[in-house]
């Protein structure tokens, strides 16, 4: 028996009351921690485990910290992360009603239109559902409403929701929608219809840190100011009592890092620490250069550390500690897609109506109007656009595939980025990124398939700020033990 | 205050005590964790601590499939038995080697059982059945005879699924019969025998306690279970104190169930006898007791007896096992 590969261990603490040095661990396969004493620490990693006791031996087991000696792991956590994707319960679908959004994100890599997902696409798409849940495999269906701004498209959210509930119920399965919106159309009595009568469980609404910051580049497509409207839907739809799981998004590079502290304590102020769930992502390329902005993957890391030990002493509980994650993201459910405002299908909500991958989009994976048999699609009218003036982000050429490099330049783009996507596990167990020696794949899953088949890492900040997490998590157990 | 009152007050303050402490989780006797202890202690001195290990492994993955198998994740509890198996390919010394595959067999069956393949899964139980024998008799692991029962009660669990009531009774009365010493066949069909003396007797009164209730289910689901019940005629005469104090609560359970089958029984009687069960009883939440509190709403049920103690007891069983609110 061995001390997995997949461990990660917060530095020693001394433990107050006890006097006694003490780590917390976390055992990525599994995703459960444990505090152990240093000691104990110190014979598990030396191998040395007759010296332990075997209580304690049996936990570690438990938890897959400890393991056979000539266990291959990589394999055992690909082959789970299939099962748990070839046998899972949950059809989840996204649905982007419109091309359409309010705001001209100077990040976004997005070109918009007045397109709402037509009629007889709508029905198109409910019988293609139709056809994915009647093989019985699914008990749980879950629409995600994306965008643009899926809002503009609430006449389509509304049309499509009765059919969608129907079917659920026809073929057994509860149903579930999500919405990510920008927030901007989100009053108090939108958010109580999308809960109360188009069965939304939750949203996720976009703010980027304090009115200066999120203004600057959260703004109308004429330039105009959002923050302040958006914040007080937020705070309204917070404070509703509406029985939805209420999702407060922050997008951060260099620009505005320095600003999210004052959003931090504008929702303490308000009093919403219980209402919502705060979390901060690195700006990611968009098939654009946006990323360019961000911070290096280990400072932002740094940077989450100090917000979210913030956010503790302001009695928020953000989720501290990663779980499991067997199914990284859509890209690799089987059946897993997303339609947009034009009928075209994806299996990536990154990738619609993105100009930099070209048209038709290199993504795109079938089509509703004609039953996939036609690979090329339809053409997207040029001029049908509403876009913003003023500076747009440089885009950039895509590369699809592994990153260059002089063992796999001749290496051939796939036909089907897309697909290619799919098999996103089978990559990592081949060896093509990085994930395959990275002790948090269990719990991140590759983080996203696209971003690495374009050369990127996408490593989430866990990855570099693990151990100060699980001291943190820590931290926080002891103060809600104590109150 | 006449007799009959007396009694009356009496089942109603058993009855009360025993809604109050009902709780939404169905008891958990500690049959789990004690024959886990035993083993440990068993294997302690005759299997070395890098095998003890391994076993430990395979115990883990083996709790993940059986997890797996009750959410319904089939496939996935497929994927962590075939972790067991690899972790058996190991080198184990002979006994280890049985003691890991007779428990992944019985998570087969179970694996089949949840797949409606009923006769897969008795032949997984059978093949269990004769590695734990063998346990026992070739490798001194007496412990084992506990897994043996909870193997024939999972035998139970198969025939009660496919409505078999007369074989559910007659094995647990076969199983009840070995229990009490007086018999050194577990079952009709086991290969071999031998006494069951070296159990603990609080593990003797759990399993005693699991088979009974199974039959109790099974006794519940019928219109007219009294031919099924003569089984356990030999039980009823069968004078308690002899079997031990540890089998008093599975022997009363059976003389009030005869009491409710027999419908000339006074109200004095009947309910008398529910009282003294649930006071003795004193884990109100456990099946037999749910089964006792069933027998009670129906035989108000046939007097057509409404009233504040008939729907207390209704709502304590709706908030019972699944086994038990399907039988409401």
């Amino acid at each position: 028996m061995r001390l997995s590969t997949y461990i990660a261990a917060s530095p020693a603490i001394v433990d107050g009351a006890s006097g006694r040095a003490k780590r917390v661990i976390m055992a990525t396969r599994t995703a459960q921690t444990r505090v152990v004493d240093d000691r104990a620490w110190d014979y598990l990693t030396q191998g040395t485990f007759d010296l332990l006791p075997l209580s304690l031996l049996y936990e570690m087991i438990d938890i897959e910290a400890v393991v056979p000696d000539d266990e291959d792991e990589l394999a055992t956590i690909i082959r789970r992360n299939s099962v748990a994707i070839s046998a899972a319960s949950l059809l989840y679908l996204v649905v982007q009603p419109t091309a359409s959004c309010q705001l001209g994100c100077d990040y976004c890599g997005q070109e918009h239109s007045a397109r709402l997902l037509s009629t007889e696409d709508q029905d198109a798409f409910v019988e293609r559902t139709r056809r994915k849940l009647r093989s019985g495999a699914y008990t749980e269906f879950e629409i995600g409403w994306f965008g643009a701004e899926p809002l503009l498209g609430l006449s389509v959210i509304r049309r499509m929701t009765p059919s969608l509930m129907d079917l659920a119920r026809e073929c057994g399965a509860r149903y579930a929608a999500k919405v990510v919106t920008n927030g901007l159309s989100l009053s108090k009595r939108v958010a109580a219809e999308l809960v109360n009568d188009l069965g939304v469980r939750f949203i996720e609404v976009t703010l980027d840190g304090s009115a200066d910051s999120h203004d600057a580049r959260r703004h109308t497509k004429r330039g105009g100011a959002t923050f302040d409207r958006i914040l007080a839907n937020v705070l309204q739809v917070a404070r509703s009592g509406l029985p939805v799981t209420l999702n407060l998004r922050c997008n951060v590079d260099r620009r505005n890092a320095d600003g999210v502290a004052d959003l931090v304590r504008l929702l303490a102020e308000a009093n919403v620490q219980d209402q919502i769930s705060l979390y901060f992502a690195p700006i990611h390329s968009w098939g654009n250069d946006a990323h360019l902005k961000s911070l290096s993957r280990a400072e932002f890391a740094a940077w989450e550390m100090e917000r979210y030990a913030e956010m503790v002493l302001l009695g928020f509980t953000p989720s501290l500690l990663p779980t499991r994650k067997p199914t990284v993201c859509l890209a690799v459910m089987p059946e897993g897609e997303l339609v947009d405002a034009y009928g075209d299908i994806y299996n990536c909500t990154e990738v619609s109506y993105v100009p930099a991958y070209g048209s038709p989009n290199v993504y795109r994976i079938d089509s509703l109007g004609n039953g996939g048999k036609n690979p090329q699609g339809r053409n997207r009218p040029v001029a049908d656009t509403d876009r913003a003036t003023g500076s747009a982000p440089r885009t950039v050429a895509v590369t699809i595939g592994p990153r260059p490099n002089a063992a796999n330049e001749k290496r051939p783009t796939h036909p089907h980025p897309g697909l290619e996507l799919r098999d996103f596990n089978g990559r990592i167990a081949e060896g093509r990124y990085d994930c395959h020696e990275c002790r948090m794949l269990p719990v991140c899953g590759g983080s996203c398939p696209k971003q690495w088949a374009e050369g990127l890492a996408p490593c989430p900040p866990a990855k570099y700020d693990i151990e100060d997490r699980l001291l943190l998590a820590y931290a926080q157990s002891r103060i809600a033990s104590a109150k | 205050m006449g007799a009959s009152t007396r009694a009356n007050l009496e089942f109603g303050a058993a009855v009360t005590a025993a809604l109050s402490s009902f709780t939404t989780e169905s008891a958990h006797p500690p049959l789990e964790s004690s024959f886990d202890d035993l083993l440990e202690n068993a294997m302690a001195p005759r299997v070395g601590l890098e095998e003890r290990l391994l076993l430990r492994c395979c115990a883990a993955a083996r709790g993940r499939a059986l997890v797996s198998a009750r959410a319904g994740r089939l496939d996935e509890a497929d994927t962590y038995l075939t972790e067991c198996g690899e972790i058996l390919d190991r080198p184990l010394s002979a006994a280890p080697q049985l003691i890991a595959r007779t428990f992944v067999l019985a998570v087969r069956a179970y694996l089949c059982y949840a797949r409606g393949e009923f006769d897969s899964a008795r032949q997984m139980v059978g093949l269990a059945l004769q590695l734990d024998e063998a346990l026992i008799w070739d490798h001194d692991f007496h412990i084992m005879d506990a897994h043996r029962i909870q193997l024939v009660h999972n035998l139970m669990r198969i025939d009660l699924k496919q409505s078999l009531t007369d074989s559910v009774v007659r094995t647990s009365a076969s199983v009840l019969r070995y229990l009490e010493g007086r018999s050194d066949a577990l079952i009709r069909t086991t290969s071999r025998r031998g006494p069951v003396t070296k159990l603990p007797p609080s593990l003797i009164a759990a399993l005693a306690a699991q088979v009974t209730a199974e039959a109790g289910l099974a006794l519940s689901a019928v219109k007219d279970a009294r031919p099924a019940f003569a089984a356990f005629d030999e039980h009823l005469g069968h004078d308690a104190s002899l079997a031990g104090q540890h089998l008093l609560l599975v022997h009363e359970w059976l003389r009030l169930k005869d009491a409710y089958l027999d419908r000339s029984a006074t109200a004095r009687d009947f309910l008398g006898e529910a009282g003294r069960y649930l006071e003795l009883d004193q884990n109100h939440a456990s099946l037999l007791a749910q089964l006792v509190l069933l027998d009670v709403f129906r035989w108000l049920d046939r007097r057509q007896l409404e009233g504040h103690l008939r729907t207390a007891i209704k709502d304590a069983l709706s908030r019972g096992s699944p086994s038990i609110r399907r039988l409401i």
